[in-house]
């Protein structure tokens, strides 16, 4: 196989990866006890610092102080009610899902040729992604997802294909309908390779093979 | 048999000898019993004088055969035993061989072995001048006589070697026994530990004689002969050391050795490359590297061997295996090393062949690794085995070194040779890497290679190129000669800045193309180049720390390059690249980087956070990464925090006076915030006086007068929090008067105890700085005055005013109040919520100095805690016990500040858990038991996980109670704590899994009570049991949770979801092999 | 006019894949490994009961598709492990059927493993038995058909033809319910019919016209063989109906793409079924479930009109399979989804 292997592709540094600016929102989130004006200090704070900063404890401390109010020793009820619409909105507005969160998920997947990731080789690009999802949970939605083989007959398309795939379906929730196919004109069997990444039928049984969930759960590996 | 009839008299012999040193012997040993056991023994006591010891020596020698080879130290000590008789001269040794005899011609080899033995142990320990000419002679004789007794050669030879030990030995008995050894001794019939001691005797021929030896031609090369004879076919490991260390001493010290060199050389190669696996219970505990370097010394010893050994190692260098091949490089290195030039002319050609093979076919270091910000050399520092590329680039070094030491034709030969080899390689950009690297390693053994190799390779490459990948490489080129300089000349040391003086080398003629190129590299290519623009960057700081190489000019200017970019690029590699740059600079010249970079950034803030931020016409700089920088790169310089201070406090009151300015004045704050807080030792007395005078009045101005600070809670405490440091580090001397004028601004003109006021909090702060050891005569009355204004109902309007009342209470009670004064404070039968908050903060106050009275107040909370009305309250407040109030933290080197005691919330979890856990057990209403679990995962959010760790036991269950309990934080802290012992407590946690499990199934879910962190939390909680519970237990609940973590996949909030994904891999991937 | 949720049994959490009914008792099989009988005489009112669950240590991979042969009470099902197996129930089924009012829920049944069929290089990944129960036949990813001849009671199976023209997999194979001929939907877009020329099994059409995987195909019934239909369902998210023509001169049958139903689906489309009474249903990974009839327009000629649609039959799940039972006169629709439920619906005309 070696013959198909690409030597030299053009890599991409991870840090150049396209990625979400202000994930850094999980830290703050985890400390999160106070309100939208904290949040959106602490989302300052964090664009000058790091996590750990000491300002960050200080912010939280205060908070912490601050709420720790004398309770509504008349009406028990409001007041708990009160808080827990509190507690729903420090959880601001929902994520939605979208062409970013899949790169995610994908880009770091490594290719099982070279020892560097999806995103790196340009295999998954953010712009070659689409998210269809009307947002209701009780509705079917859809990812299609179109990859770039490093060279046009790379012969372990397939087999990237299949991660992604595995990747995704254990990751989305099940309401997604997800399609995975080869970038127009980037291989030599596009077709093939493609109704194959999309016959719910093939991919089921190809998880059952032990050797090939092996070889999946390596390319996974750098996912976490 | 022997040996047990005897061995049951040894404690009578043992006896026998005390009495014997007794005056009174003789009589008394009439009339004692051991009398009878000496007649059976054959021998007559009664006799006095030298034949008394006679028959001692027997009954020693009785005792030493008995224990020889079954007790070797008893044998050994009574060995010594007849040693000191031989030494007090009461007896000859002589005499012992003549008790001896009849063991000696005994038909029993073991009995003729064990007195041999014995007189070889006796001989061993006496003195080198005991034994007189002839004694000697005689001796020798006796053992030249054993020499055909094969079972006796072990202990011959040792007894010859204690003889060429003595000081009276003479040429004869040395001749006769190298003779001996030569010619009658047949090394094949003996154990390992019997060849040892030819050698062993060899070698304390040379401690002894070495002149009379080496003195006597004949002799000499006898020696060398037996040596020869006796090293061939050796192979056990102890006595291949002590044969190298022989073979050395004989080409050093030896004359006429060239007539020997060929098997001297081959009972030494014959074992290159030596491996050997020591077993596992090694006596002499022999290592295979200890034979390697035996080996590699006596090798590289003498230049007589220089021939064989090159044309030797450069077949070796064909192997296959790397350790063979290092090992092989690292003796070559050794050889050229200790002979010299003279002796590498005729080898180099073949040796640079089988080199060039070696380095062109094997290079290491990728891209990647050049783009380590943190330059490489440190990297391969820290391998403790060299890479044999690295190693190979050694030798030429090496090869440079002693060549051009020796004759400078040579070396020049040699180098245009290798010169002219490489030079294709530039032309067609093949192998650039490591012909660079073999150029440079040559330039690096002395200023002339260096000169030569410089003047001939920059030309070749050094080119002012826009073609990106030639440009690539170029840099990365350089890069090895800017080493080479530092190799040669050395790195800048702060101490001996502008002192080390470089004798001029080829290298500055290039200077100005350099700066040039690197400068092009660095600005004259789009943002999209990260690779040539970091390595530019790289570079300059290389060249940064190439001794006396730049002038201050030139840093400026590079100082300049580098901020530059670090303000435009926002890419994470040249961002780290230029920080680490600046860094090293701010290093050696922390004022050059204050004037051209820092005093430059801090100007670029403007005064409204509105305004954009022009650096160049087209970049537009946010003020966030400014202060960033500002953060990343003065930390514990010393002038650039103080600078940075001042200069930022004063923008900061230009700032604070626009309205609507708040967050541009928290940034601010932050930034001070943690410049203090990350330099807390740095800062001095002086710094800390200096930058107090020169800022503190304007910033208590605009605390007042200044709505982006007075009205917004985060800034007025940040401030506070500054004001706090300055007077923490000021001089502990102004701390008395500064407390009396800050009572003056706060008390009197504030008013702050008449009237509620937002500036308690900074006033509060400020006094947790200053010395707790300064008279505050109104302390009480302060105390009692915030007393009556909390109390006083509805009058205080503010959370935030309320806080700072109350954290003032505690650091009166804490700094400057008796604990019977506080005391009186505590009124427990008033519930008023209030009156709860104020007795807690003033119990804190109390708590953290293990006062007395704490454990009575914990008491009567956890009473509180029962309360239907105030329970759920106080449970809340028990959290002001334990959190940190960073101003009264412990700083390294400051105890004035406060009476906090390290172990204070040790103490504390150990005064509630136990009371709190059997109350949680004996009441049965849910909101107390709720109330008990809150108050406890409460402190225990905030209590270190090892003071937890002796209650876990008990813990655990109550935290998986916690887990349902219908209150969100308890959720969050038990579920930390359950992080903790999952970590630490595998066993534990495993028991309790299945109870676990279901439980976090539930919290995953979003619901009232699970908010963002507790189905964070859950998740990760889930994830860690892969890691720490036992697979077998896992696979139980895997289908479970691979299932139940299916709806959290949907979870409004992205991390949420992105932990569950994470988890659920995991799950999956429980028992999965990655496929190899 | 309309389908109705009767009753939605979840069995498992992972993916349905293939549903038979026989005799008041539906047979399924799934990613689990697991066959499980169900008792589905009282389904129409809304009760079902898990009969048994067979051994799911006899195949070693998911259980692709289940069948019960024809006037006896044994049952084939095909794995991913390559292997086909047979299971019999001891207890006789007159019995079952008799007793009535709340049954199933009571006495409970065994079915034991009869035997084993090996031959297919991997997955197989459909089963059929022929309308007298003579002949199984199953197909499998290694682009394979193949016929089984077998005995009464149905312990011997003797391989009488390996028909391997198609290019590709081979998706699903279906029996005519009276005539000895057998179609076989494939991964190369293509069917193809077999029939048998003087005990020589061979290919005696292959019906070009879908753009995409043909999942499945399904015979009218009810034509005493005077007219011979054929529906079919594909990745191409259409179903067509074939009509046979006739023979030509060297014994090949001709077929001709009567209709292309009208466009309910807007994904694959894995499964149909041709309901005694003219009913086509059809549904697929977009979960609709779509039922079709024929309706005369004037001159003799046919369109078909979709009478009855549910969306997310299986909630947000795909669809694997659909089938008409007829439990003593009720027409209801069974569906198999990746929720790994079984949904029976009411179907009222």
């Amino acid at each position: 196989m070696s013959e198909f292997i690409n030597e030299n592709p053009d890599v991409i540094e991870i840090d150049d990866l396209p990625s979400r600016k202000e994930d850094v929102s999980r830290d703050i989130l985890l400390g999160s006890v106070g309100n939208e004006m904290t949040l959106q200090r602490k989302k300052l704070l964090l664009s000058i610092d790091d996590s750990k900063s000491k300002v960050l404890q200080n912010l939280e401390l205060l908070d912490k102080l601050l709420l720790i109010n004398p309770p509504e020793l008349t009406s028990d009820e409001e007041s708990i009610e009160e808080s827990d619409d509190e507690e729903l909105n420090a959880e601001g507005p929902t994520d939605v899902v979208d062409a970013q969160e899949i790169y995610d998920l994908t880009a770091h997947i490594s290719d099982p040729e070279h020892p560097l990731s999806l995103g790196q080789l340009s295999i998954v690009n953010l712009s070659d992604i689409e998210v269809h999802d009307c947002g209701d949970p009780k509705k079917m939605a859809e990812v299609v997802i179109r990859i770039t083989p490093t060279i046009t007959h790379c012969s372990l398309a397939t087999l990237i294909g299949l991660g992604i795939r595995v990747r995704l379906e254990r990751s989305l929730p099940p309401r997604y309908r997800i399609t995975i196919l080869l970038k127009e004109g980037t291989h030599n069997s596009e077709n093939q390779v493609n109704k194959q990444l999309n016959d719910k039928e093939r991919v089921a049984a190809a998880c059952e093979n032990e050797q090939l969930l092996g070889v999946v759960s390596k390319m996974l590996l750098t996912c976490l | 048999m022997i040996q047990d009839d005897f061995s049951v008299l040894e404690p009578i012999i043992e006896h026998l000898k005390l009495h014997l040193k007794d005056q009174t012997v003789g009589s008394y040993l009439l009339s004692s019993p051991i009398a009878t056991v000496l007649v059976h023994l054959g021998t007559c006591c009664f006799k006095m004088g030298a034949t008394q010891y006679k028959d001692l020596v027997d009954a020693a020698i009785i005792t030493f055969i008995a224990n020889a080879e079954v007790n070797e130290p008893k044998a050994d000590e009574i060995a010594t035993q007849i040693t000191e008789y031989i030494t007090n001269k009461k007896i000859k040794l002589l005499d012992v061989i003549v008790a001896l005899k009849e063991n000696l011609t005994s038909e029993e080899d073991s009995k003729r072995e064990k007195a041999l033995h014995c007189l070889s142990c006796v001989l061993s320990k006496l003195h080198p001048d005991q034994l007189l000419r002839n004694e000697i002679s005689v001796i020798f004789n006796f053992y030249k006589s054993k020499f055909d007794d094969d079972v006796l050669m072990k202990s011959t030879l040792d007894g010859m070697n204690s003889l060429m030990g003595m000081k009276y030995i003479s040429v004869t008995e040395i001749t006769a026994l190298l003779e001996l050894l030569k010619d009658e001794y047949d090394a094949g019939k003996f154990l390992a530990a019997t060849r040892f001691f030819p050698f062993q005797i060899l070698e304390t021929m040379f401690r002894t004689s070495k002149d009379k030896i080496v003195g006597t031609p004949t002799l000499n090369n006898l020696f060398i002969a037996t040596f020869i004879q006796i090293a061939t076919g050796e192979k056990d490991p102890k006595n291949l050391l002590i044969s190298f260390k022989l073979n050395k001493i004989v080409t050093q010290e030896f004359e006429n050795v060239e007539e020997f060199k060929e098997p001297l050389f081959d009972i030494l190669f014959a074992y290159f490359p030596i491996t050997f696996k020591p077993p596992k219970n090694d006596p002499y505990k022999i290592s295979n590297s200890d034979l390697k370097l035996a080996l590699r010394s006596a090798l590289s010893s003498s230049s007589i061997f220089a021939h064989d050994v090159f044309s030797n190692l450069i077949d070796k260098m064909s192997a296959s295996s790397p350790n063979v091949k290092n090992d092989t490089l690292l003796t070559m290195k050794a050889c050229i090393d200790s002979y010299g030039g003279r002796h590498c002319v005729e080898s180099w050609l073949p040796l640079w062949t089988s080199l060039k093979f070696e380095l062109i076919h094997n290079s290491e270091g990728t891209e990647s690794s050049m783009l380590n910000p943190v330059t490489n050399e440190v990297v391969n520092a820290k391998k403790s085995v060299q890479s044999n590329y690295q190693v190979a680039l050694d030798v030429m070094k090496s090869l440079a070194f002693e060549l051009e030491a020796f004759d400078d034709d040579e070396f020049e030969k040699f180098f245009y040779h290798v010169f002219e080899e490489l030079k294709p390689n530039f032309t067609y950009d093949k192998d650039l890497k490591q012909s660079c690297n073999i150029l440079a390693s040559i330039a690096s053994a002395n200023l002339i290679t260096f000169n030569k190799v410089i003047t001939e390779t920059l030309p070749l490459f050094l080119e002012n190129t826009s073609e990106i990948p030639k440009l690539k490489l170029l840099l990365m080129n350089l890069s090895f000669f800017l080493d080479a300089y530092v190799n040669v000349f050395g790195e800048t040391k702060k101490e001996t800045l502008g002192q080390v003086i470089v004798p001029d080398n080829k290298m500055f003629e290039y200077k100005d193309e350099i700066l040039m190129i690197l400068g092009m590299g660095l600005t004259g290519n789009s943002k999209l180049e990260v690779t040539v623009r970091t390595l530019s960057v790289i570079q300059f700081t290389k060249m940064i720390k190439m001794v006396g190489y730049l002038s201050r000019d030139e840093i400026s200017l590079i100082v300049q390059y580098m901020t530059e970019t670090i303000l435009t690029d926002s890419n994470k590699n040249i961002y780290y690249a230029c920080l680490e740059g600046l860094k090293v600079i701010s290093d050696f010249y922390e004022d050059i980087v204050f004037e051209i970079s820092l005093k430059r950034m801090l100007d670029l803030l403007p005064n409204n956070a509105s305004e954009f931020i022009h650096f160049t016409d087209d970049e537009v700089i946010p003020i966030e990464r400014i202060l960033k920088i500002i953060l990343d790169f003065t930390t514990s310089r010393h002038i650039l925090v103080q600078e940075s201070i001042i200069y930022l406090c004063s923008k900061l009151s230009v700032v604070s006076k626009i309205g609507s300015s708040n967050d541009y004045c928290f940034l601010l704050l932050s930034t001070l915030y943690s410049l203090f807080e990350n330099n807390v030792s740095l800062i001095t007395e002086e710094d800390a006086d200096f930058i107090k005078s020169t800022v503190e009045p304007d910033l208590l101005k605009i605390m007042i007068t200044d709505a982006p600070i007075a009205t917004d809670d985060h800034n007025l405490s940040l401030l506070s929090n500054v004001l706090f440091f300055m007077n923490l580090k000021a001089s502990i001397s102004t701390h008395q008067e500064e407390l009396n004028r800050y009572n003056g601004i706060f008390i009197d003109e504030f008013q702050i105890l008449e009237k509620p006021s937002r500036f308690t909090l900074p006033y509060t702060k400020i006094l947790c700085g200053l010395d707790k050891n300064i008279k505050f005569e109104s302390a009480q009355e302060v105390l009692q005055m915030t007393i009556n204004l909390l109390k006083k109902n509805g009058l205080i309007q503010s959370r935030f005013e309320n806080v700072g009342y109350l954290e003032l209470l505690m650091v009166l009670s804490n700094k400057w109040l008796s604990e019977d004064v506080v005391e009186q404070f505590f009124d427990y039968s008033d519930k008023s919520i209030i009156n709860l908050e104020i007795m807690t903060w003033l119990g804190r106050g109390l708590v953290m100095k293990n006062s007395k009275f704490s454990t009575k107040i914990l008491e009567n909370f956890i009473k509180f805690l029962s309360d239907e009305q105030v329970g759920p309250f106080v449970a809340k407040l028990f959290e002001v016990f334990v959190i940190d109030i960073n101003s009264l933290q412990k700083f390294k080197g400051i105890n004035w500040n406060n009476n906090v005691k390290l172990l204070y919330k040790q103490k504390f979890f150990g005064d509630i858990f136990q009371i709190l856990v059997d109350s949680y057990k004996q009441t049965t209403v849910l909101t107390v038991k709720c109330n008990y679990l809150t108050a406890l995962s409460l402190v225990l959010k905030h209590t270190p996980s090892t003071l937890v760790e002796p209650f876990m036991n008990d813990l655990l269950p109550l935290l998986l109670q916690a887990l349902e309990m219908p209150n969100a934080e308890v959720r969050v802290s038990s579920l930390g704590t359950l992080k903790d012992t999952a970590e630490k407590f595998h066993q534990l946690v495993t028991d309790n899994v299945n109870t676990l499990v279901p439980i976090l199934l539930k919290l995953v879910l979003p619901e009232k009570y699970n908010t963002i962190s507790v189905r964070l939390l859950s998740l990760q909680l889930l994830e860690l049991l892969t890691t720490t519970v036992p697979i077998n237990y896992c696979e139980e609940f895997k289908a479970d949770v691979i299932n139940g973590l299916l709806k959290p996949l949907s979870d409004k909030k992205r991390i949420v979801r992105k932990q569950c994904i994470d988890t659920r891999q995991a799950y999956f991937e429980l028992g999965q092999v990655p496929f190899e | 006019m309309g389908i109705k949720l009767a009753k939605s049994l979840k069995l498992q959490n992972d993916k349905l894949w293939s549903l038979d009914y026989s005799h008041g008792l539906l047979a399924t099989g799934s990613t689990d490994r697991k066959i499980k009988i169900i008792n589905v005489t009282n389904a129409p009112r809304g009760q079902v009961s898990l009969m048994d669950v067979l051994d799911d240590t006899v195949h070693k991979k998911a259980i692709r598709c289940v069948a019960w042969r024809p006037h006896s009470n044994l049952l084939a099902a095909g794995s991913f492990d390559s292997t086909v197996s047979i299971w019999t129930r001891e207890d006789d089924l007159e019995e079952e059927e008799d007793d009535d009012e709340g049954e199933g829920t009571t006495n409970s049944l065994e079915m034991d493993l009869l035997a084993i069929i090996e031959g297919h290089e991997n997955e197989v990944k459909g089963i059929a038995w022929s309308h007298d129960g003579a002949l199984l036949s199953s197909c499998s990813r290694d682009k394979s058909v193949w016929i089984w001849e077998t005995d009464q009671d149905g312990e011997e199976y003797e391989c009488i033809s390996v028909l391997q023209e198609h290019s590709q997999d081979v998706k699903h194979v279906v029996w005519h319910p009276e005539l000895p001929l057998l179609a076989s939907s494939s991964y190369d877009d293509t069917i193809r019919l077999w029939k048998d020329y003087d005990d020589d099994w061979e290919c005696a059409a292959v019906l070009n016209g879908h753009e995409g995987t043909v999942w499945c195909s399904d015979f009218e019934k009810g034509k005493n063989g005077e007219s011979i239909r054929l529906c079919s369902g594909s990745d191409d998210s259409t179903v067509r109906v074939w009509r046979y023509i006739d023979d030509d001169e060297d014994g090949q049958q001709e077929w001709i793409c009567e209709a292309i139903l009208p466009k309910v689906h807007d994904r694959q489309i894995y499964s149909v079924s041709w309901s005694t009474n003219g009913l086509i249903a059809s549904t697929g990974s977009d979960g609709t479930l779509a039922v079709y009839k024929e309706v005369s327009n004037g001159d003799d000629e046919h369109d078909w009109e979709v009478i009855a649609k549910q969306e997310l039959c299986h909630g947000v799940y795909e669809a694997n399979i659909v089938k008409w039972i007829d439990i003593n006169g009720n027409m209801m629709l069974a569906t198999g989804g990746d929720d790994g439920c079984v949904n029976l619906w009411n179907w009222t005309d």
